[in-house]
């Protein structure tokens, strides 16, 4: 039996026929049924019958006209043993005479395989690096390294932090810094309705935030400023002059906004509470 | 101020104080309304005397006064009347509902269907009724009053934003103080029995009312003219234009106040000047008045409410930041 030579083996076959019309055979795939395609001058040839020791086999295909009087043979060859064989000895005439009249056509089985070799395996080299260890040792590295995967993922896609420089947002400014405009727009007497407002809102949360309590509600605090001698005496001047029709004169209200108008020039305004 | 015009307010007061002890915001209140035809919603807990003080107004300004108790069966025409089928001539008659008076008397409005509300509401925003296919004018001066309790909200219908917003103030009675508790009872200890045709029952602060008017509706009408002569200067304006506004862009509150409400403070803020015997308004007019004018018609925010902050608080934010 030569197909465990076959399975083991590594075979190239290379058909070389001199009558191919192409110039050089190609090698064929190694311990593979390979096509061949050869140009005889006959068209009755037929494969000769062989036994289970053959060292190669050869099927025919097809026969078919070149066109050009001779016959275009297709073969299915399969070498088992590397060497040099005819084709005559493969092929029969229909009345079952050798085909003699092909001469010497080669079919030639090379291995690629040197010729003294009986079979040796390769040598050990040793590798340069460690090896870690088997087969499981591997998967369980890899398998580590899979589930250090996600976390490498998240910390490389996090978003990077940055480093924003804030600046000290600016001071609100003080009570004194809001009045200024207004008071000073009031003793020139060209202060509009809405400067009037937000000056009568700014006097009130001032002497509100220096006299009533935190949790004081507003319309408590008011009371009690009411009741404040310095500002209820100023609240009430305000009232008469702007809610009160000829309830107080512009030089009333000048004298009262007076310590006003000069301390807010200071930046700060001298409260007796 | 004429002295006319501080009878009229002191005399009502005085009469009020007789039978009811404390509330004089209330009454402050009621008077407001009363002054400026608008209407007023009171929340307070069962016992806080609601209906006492209305009744007692209206004794004594000698207003037609009505009482609607308010159900969940009620229909519209239990309120503004219907077309009855008079079998006697075979024709239908018009029968007017409670609302045709002067002071109306809605008690626990919210226990009404949106049906019933929305009935009354429509009445009191265009001050007629229509029954069948006739349109009929209510009494002038017409003053609804409604009540709510505050706690139990079982089985009723909260009145929407919308008719909220008809309601020119919505204040919150708080239970008296101590002392006045304590006067309540002293009263109530003087008060002796009732005999009538033979039977007998204590009686209560409902007896105590005085009969005759202390006021006439002439009165009380040269004094809501006398409230629409006082000043409002612009700067008055001014801030309460700014308070509306800040309503609408303070981040806690969802819905601000509407424009009615710029109008509500300002009329009434002159109504509290006239009461508090002053030709013009003041801004602590505004500060006392805000909490009942503007507290039932803005919503907070779900973020604020989840910080469990309230509309007072909120509300108290704006009135500092605006003074």
């Amino acid at each position: 039996m030569r197909y465990p030579a076959f399975m083991r083996g590594l075979v190239a076959i290379l058909m070389v026929f001199a009558q191919w019309v192409t110039a050089e055979p190609s090698p064929k795939g190694i311990g593979l049924e390979s096509d061949v395609e050869v140009i005889l001058d006959r068209g009755d040839y037929q494969p000769k019958p062989m036994d289970d020791r053959t060292p190669l086999i050869l099927r025919l295909d097809q026969v078919r006209p070149d066109g050009k009087g001779r016959f275009a043979y297709s073969f299915h060859c399969l070498g088992f043993e590397p060497g040099t064989y005819r084709l005559a000895d493969y092929l029969i005439h229909p009345d079952g005479t050798p085909a003699k009249d092909l001469g010497e056509t080669p079919i030639e089985v090379k291995s690629i395989l040197p010729p003294d070799f009986q079979g040796e395996l390769n040598p050990f080299s040793p590798s340069p690096l460690p090896k870690l260890g088997g087969y499981r040792n591997i998967l369980t590295l890899l398998a580590i390294l899979w589930l250090c995967g996600l976390p490498a993922l998240i910390w490389l896609g996090r978003k990077k932090k940055v480093v924003q420089v804030e600046e000290p947002p600016a001071p609100a400014p003080s009570y004194a810094e809001r009045l200024r405009p207004f008071v000073e727009a009031a003793a020139a007497g060209t202060l509009s309705t809405s400067g009037q407002a937000e000056l009568e809102r700014l006097l009130t949360g001032y002497w509100r935030e220096r006299i009533a309590l935190p949790d004081q509600r507003m319309s408590e605090a008011l009371a009690a400023l009411k009741q404040h001698p310095e500002a209820g005496a100023l609240l009430r001047a305000l009232e008469r002059w702007l809610h009160q029709p000829g309830g107080a004169s512009n030089s009333e209200i000048g004298r009262l906004l007076e310590p006003y108008r000069r301390e807010t020039l200071n930046g700060t305004v001298e409260v007796r509470a | 101020m004429t002295d006319t015009r501080t009878h009229f307010v002191q005399a009502v007061r005085d009469r009020v104080g007789e039978v009811v002890v404390g509330q004089d915001v209330v009454v402050e209140r009621m008077m407001i309304a009363l002054l400026t035809g608008g209407h007023l919603l009171l929340l307070g807990v069962p016992g806080t005397a609601k209906t006492l003080l209305v009744n007692s107004v209206a004794k004594a300004v000698d207003l037609q006064f009505s009482r609607v108790q308010f159900t969940i069966d009620m229909l519209p025409s239990d309120i503004i009347g219907s077309e009855l089928l008079d079998q006697a001539t075979g024709k239908f008659r018009t029968h007017q509902g409670p609302v045709f008076t002067n002071l109306l008397l809605a008690d626990e409005i919210n226990r009404a269907a949106p049906k019933v509300q929305s009935a009354l509401l429509e009445a009191m925003q265009e001050r007629k009724v229509t029954i069948g296919n006739a349109t009929y004018p209510l009494p002038m001066p017409f003053l609804v009053i409604a009540t709510q309790n505050p706690i139990e909200q079982a089985g009723t219908f909260e009145l929407p934003e919308a008719q909220l917003d008809r309601f020119m103030l919505c204040h919150r009675i708080s239970y008296p103080t101590a002392e006045q508790e304590e006067e309540v009872l002293r009263r109530q200890l003087k008060m002796g029995l009732k005999r009538v045709e033979g039977g007998a029952m204590p009686k209560t602060a409902f007896d105590m009312i005085g009969g005759e008017p202390v006021c006439k509706l002439e009165d009380l009408v040269s004094a809501m003219a006398d409230v629409q002569a006082v000043h409002v200067s612009e700067v008055f304006m001014k801030h309460c234009v700014e308070l509306i506004r800040l309503t609408r862009t303070h981040p806690a509150i969802e819905m601000g106040c509407s424009p009615r409400a710029g109008l509500s403070i300002v009329q009434a803020a002159r109504a509290r000047a006239f009461v508090n015997e002053r030709d013009y308004v003041v801004p602590e007019d505004l500060f006392q008045l805000a909490e009942d004018v503007v507290l039932h018609r803005i919503r907070l925010s779900y973020e604020a409410l989840a910080e469990g902050r309230k509309p007072e608080q909120v509300l108290e934010e704006l009135l500092q930041q605006l003074g």
